[in-house]
């Protein structure tokens, strides 16, 4: 049995299990952060997160670096009992499975059957009977040479709990356990196996050591298969977080703390939950956090308030007012106050609670000055403390005495009570009472005339003045530095807000940029393509007019040549032939070759000019009498030869296509000037065709002509036809040739 | 007797027609074997007829009339041409020509022509008028043969009982020259100046339609 503390305004850790307390300065606030960020906000499940699993494969913790134990005495201590409390609470959970809230991942198992014997050692209270390890030995040899495994290894489970329940550690149990769960761990259930392992880890805990103790723990941590396993790997983690708080690795502490956490809320488990909170609260106080550590004791409080457990709810009150008077916070008054009601309310048996409760309202009249009324109580209550003893409520009395005999300038009854408190104190740095007790018993000394001692706690109590102050400053210092890195951290997202928005106006920029260099791309593309079509089209039409006038020409010149040479030639021929038949068949022939001649090409056209041609054409075709045609021809300008001629050949083919498939009663032929533009109009009242279908039948050779030659003088020409008849319109533009 | 200049760029027809004028007691001033120079020729000498071939180098028949025409000279211009073309004819006339001689005949007309020319009258060769009716065939009724085809045309559309607004709009001409086509119609029929004469002879003559 240990204990931690002494004195007033103790700094007892929680629910720490063995009541050890902590003298490691971390500092991690940062990092304690985000952890109780990811670990409230519910992200680990009950398995292990892979970043959480690397605080396990920490070496096991040696012990004391800058921590140390006190074994002091066999009564309970204030940590053993809030230890107990809590230990208590949780195995009250784990024990009734009676969570208020509906477990998430399994559902509550009924409880299990028990003996008479089992339920006889499942109780904790029976611990304290000297029999109870030698009923169990019997109970359970007996049940393993009997081949009952596992109810076997239910009775360790529950025994050792008991014994966890009462600090107690005993080898030769610690041995069977050990021997039991080597030979059969394989082949009871997890529950148990865990069960066993996590008394193991709490036994080992209870000795301080560490390193064996989180041996078994880790065996406990396993991927739980049930209700039961859950809330066994739950109370493990919880059990490591104190192993860490102890060897101060305060950090690993909080890691498996808010874990254990979660897996409780996880579970249903608002005890565990509770414990978790008280624990996390006070490692939080310890680094100096005091709005967290408030925060956390409020929201264990709350659930205590929740479950109406009046223990639980004083030590919650209690843990308030250690704490605010540790801040030096305002409030203490009141809250030492409503801690002394409470206390009135409930009327508790134990004179420790009394003796806690009247200490800690003594201590808050001598702080009002009312040391009448403070001097009667501590009167009232010095008989409690004889009863009482050392336990941890009786450090409350002893600052209560302290705080009122300075104040009163009498010397002090018990010097001793003091000196004996010291040296805890100052390991514990509560400079608070060390300050308190050593100017107590500077003055006591002063007054016995012992200069030497007064001389010598005068000293140590400016010591622990000036070490207070230090750690004030220290505080102070955590408190602006935490404020600069929120500051730095805020400054730090604004920046990368900014960034962020650079980057995003960027991105946008070259999304922009992209899209129009694409769409710029696209457009040259489309304008190369137009340009390269137009280049084709100027290309093929220069061909087509180089091929129409190279045709015109080679037909020209055969015209020419059948007319002026063949035709001379059978001139001179028929001046020689006497005979009256011969010429008149002459005659024939040079006729003949005359009309050839001129359906190859029109007879000097740009001599005649177009009007005269074309109004030709149309009276020989009346006068052949192929065709009624009509025409209304008004042409003055110049078009270049080649263009007239096209124009004539038109005509031709426009009406030779009448002649051959229109039926058309008439036609008729007009070209008008119209401005700068040109307007040759090939009209009749035929039965008409479709334009599309005849010129994509591939027959249409006239029609092809026609849009070919338009084409080729930069004429536009436009078909139409109806069963009403065809109108061919070609437009020119006089200037463009 | 007249002088005369000849231009023809077949040697041959240039010899046999400077034989024959001569002969008819004419006088050649000078003969050329293409229109350029012909043009040049007629310019020094200013003779009273040239006598022009259609087909030349340089610049062919109407060509060199078109520049004498501007040039406003006395000289007169007989084409002689293998150019049985109505066109060119027309374009001639337009240009003021004075003769029109279609080489095929010339033996025959062309002392006539220069003889009309020299009176200051105009000669065209009477086979231009006749050009029309060399491959008609003259075998149909007689009546309709004197009727042009434009005019057989307006006839069988009255027969078909159009009347001339119809016929007007049928053959893309206007009312009046489908009037004109009547009458002229009606006199070459000898059909009497009666409202229903011309329907009741197209009904009667018309092939059925």
């Amino acid at each position: 049995m240990f204990f931690a503390k002494e004195g007033q305004n103790a700094q007892y850790i929680g629910c720490c299990r063995t009541g050890i307390r902590i003298v490691a300065t971390a500092r991690m606030v940062g990092l304690t952060k985000s952890l109780q960020k990811s670990g409230l906000s519910g992200t680990c499940g009950i398995g292990v997160t892979p970043q959480i699993e690397s605080t396990f494969t920490d070496p096991p913790a040696t012990s004391v670096t800058r921590c140390f134990v006190r074994i002091q005495s066999p009564f309970m201590t204030a940590s053993s009992c809030r230890f107990l409390l809590s230990v208590c609470l949780v195995f009250a959970c784990l024990c009734c499975r009676q969570p208020k809230e509906q477990p998430l991942a399994f559902s509550v198992p009924p409880p299990e059957q028990l003996d008479s014997i089992g339920t006889w050692l499942e109780n904790p209270d029976h611990f304290q009977d000297t029999a109870f390890l030698e009923v169990f030995d019997n109970y359970f040899k007996q049940q393993v040479e009997a081949g009952r495994i596992d109810s076997a290894a239910h009775l360790l489970c529950l025994a050792g709990k008991s014994l966890c329940v009462n600090y107690a550690f005993d080898s030769s149990f610690v041995q069977t356990s050990i021997r039991f769960v080597e030979q059969y761990g394989q082949q009871i259930p997890s529950r148990y196996r865990t069960g066993i392992y996590l008394n193991l880890g709490d036994m080992y805990a209870t000795v301080e050591n560490y390193e064996s103790s989180d041996f078994y723990f880790r065996k406990t941590l396993v991927s739980p298969g049930d209700y039961q396993t859950a809330l066994n790997v739950a109370a493990a983690k919880s059990g490591m977080m104190y192993n860490f708080q102890n060897t101060s690795k305060l950090d690993s502490a909080l890691l498996i703390g808010y874990e254990a956490l979660d897996m409780f809320e996880k579970l249903g488990s608002v005890q565990g939950k509770m414990a978790v909170y008280t624990t996390l609260s006070g490692v939080y106080k310890y680094l100096s956090d005091y709005s967290e550590a408030e925060k956390l004791g409020d929201q264990a409080r709350a659930i205590a308030l929740q479950s109406r457990d009046s223990t639980n709810i004083y030590m919650m009150y209690k843990d308030k007012v250690a704490l605010y008077d540790e801040m030096g916070h305002p409030e203490l008054s009141a809250w030492s106050d409503s801690l002394y009601q409470f206390y009135k309310a409930w009327q508790p048996k134990s004179p420790s609670y009394k003796l806690d409760a009247l200490s800690t309202y003594t201590l808050k009249l001598v702080r009002e000055g009312k040391l009448p009324e403070a001097g009667k109580i501590v009167r009232e209550i010095a008989p409690l403390y004889e009863v009482v003893q050392n336990d941890y409520f009786s450090d409350e009395y002893l600052y209560a005495l302290a705080a009122y005999e300075q104040k009163l300038h009498n010397g002090i009854a018990n010097a001793d009570l003091y000196k004996r408190q010291l040296p805890i104190l100052a390991e514990y740095q509560d400079f608070n009472r060390l300050i308190l007790f050593n100017s107590v018993l500077s003055e006591n000394a002063l007054l016995q005339n012992d200069y030497k001692n007064a001389y010598y706690y005068g000293l140590a109590s400016v010591a622990a003045r000036d070490s207070l102050r230090e750690k004030e400053i220290r505080v102070q210092v955590k408190e602006l530095d935490k404020k600069y890195q929120t500051e730095k951290k805020e400054q730090q997202i604004a920046l990368q807000q900014v960034k962020l928005a650079q980057k995003n106006t960027l991105i946008g920029f070259l999304l922009a940029g992209l899209a129009a260099l694409s769409l710029a791309g696209f457009a040259w593309y489309l304008w190369r393509m137009q340009k390269q079509a137009k280049k084709e089209s100027a290309i093929q039409q220069q061909f087509t007019r180089q091929l129409l006038e190279n045709t015109e020409e080679e037909r020209g010149r055969i015209a020419r040549d059948l007319h002026d040479s063949v035709s001379h030639e059978l001139l001179a021929l028929k001046r020689e032939m006497p005979d009256p038949g011969a010429t008149k068949r002459i005659n024939y022939i040079i006729n003949d070759i005359r009309q050839i001649s001129r359906n190859l090409h029109p007879v000097m056209l740009e001599s005649i000019g177009l009007k005269l041609s074309l109004e030709t054409l149309c009276d020989q075709y009346m006068e052949q009498g192929e065709l009624f045609i009509s025409h209304d021809i008004h042409y003055s300008s110049k078009l270049p030869g080649t263009a007239e001629l096209q124009l004539f050949r038109i005509v031709q083919e426009a009406v030779s296509n009448t002649i051959k498939y229109a039926s058309a009663d008439a036609c008729k032929v007009t070209l008008q000037e119209k401005g700068p533009a040109l307007l040759l109009r090939i009209q009749d009242n035929g039965r008409g065709f479709e334009v599309e279908k005849a010129l994509n039948s591939g027959k249409s050779f006239g029609l092809r002509s026609i849009l070919q030659r338009s084409k080729a003088i930069g004429a536009r020409a436009d078909i139409r036809s109806s069963t009403q008849g065809t109108v061919i319109e070609i437009a020119i533009h006089n200037n463009i040739i | 007797m007249a002088t005369i200049l000849l231009s023809d760029d077949h040697p041959f027809t240039l010899m046999g027609t400077k034989a024959y004028v001569q002969s008819l007691g004419h006088q050649i001033c000078d003969m050329c074997s293409n229109g350029i120079s012909a043009y040049n020729m007629i310019l020094k000498h200013q003779p009273d007829i040239a006598l022009l071939d259609m087909s030349m180098p340089g610049m062919n028949g109407l060509e060199v009339l078109e520049k004498l025409q501007t040039a406003r000279l006395d000289t007169r211009v007989i084409l002689l041409t293998m150019h049985n073309e109505v066109s060119i004819f027309n374009r001639a006339r337009e240009l003021h020509v004075k003769g029109y001689v279609l080489k095929e005949f010339s033996t025959d007309v062309l002392e006539d022509c220069i003889k009309a020319v020299l009176n200051n009258e105009t000669w065209f060769s009477p086979e231009l008028s006749n050009r029309l009716n060399i491959n008609t065939d003259t075998a149909s009724d007689s009546l309709l043969t004197r009727l042009t085809f434009a005019e057989k045309k307006i006839v069988e559309l009255i027969g078909r009982q159009n009347t001339t607004k119809e016929i007007a709009q049928l053959l893309f001409i206007s009312e009046k020259t489908v009037e004109n086509h009547r009458s002229n119609i009606m006199k070459k029929l000898d059909l009497p100046a009666e409202k229903n004469a011309l329907l009741v002879w197209a009904i009667k003559n018309m092939p059925g339609k």
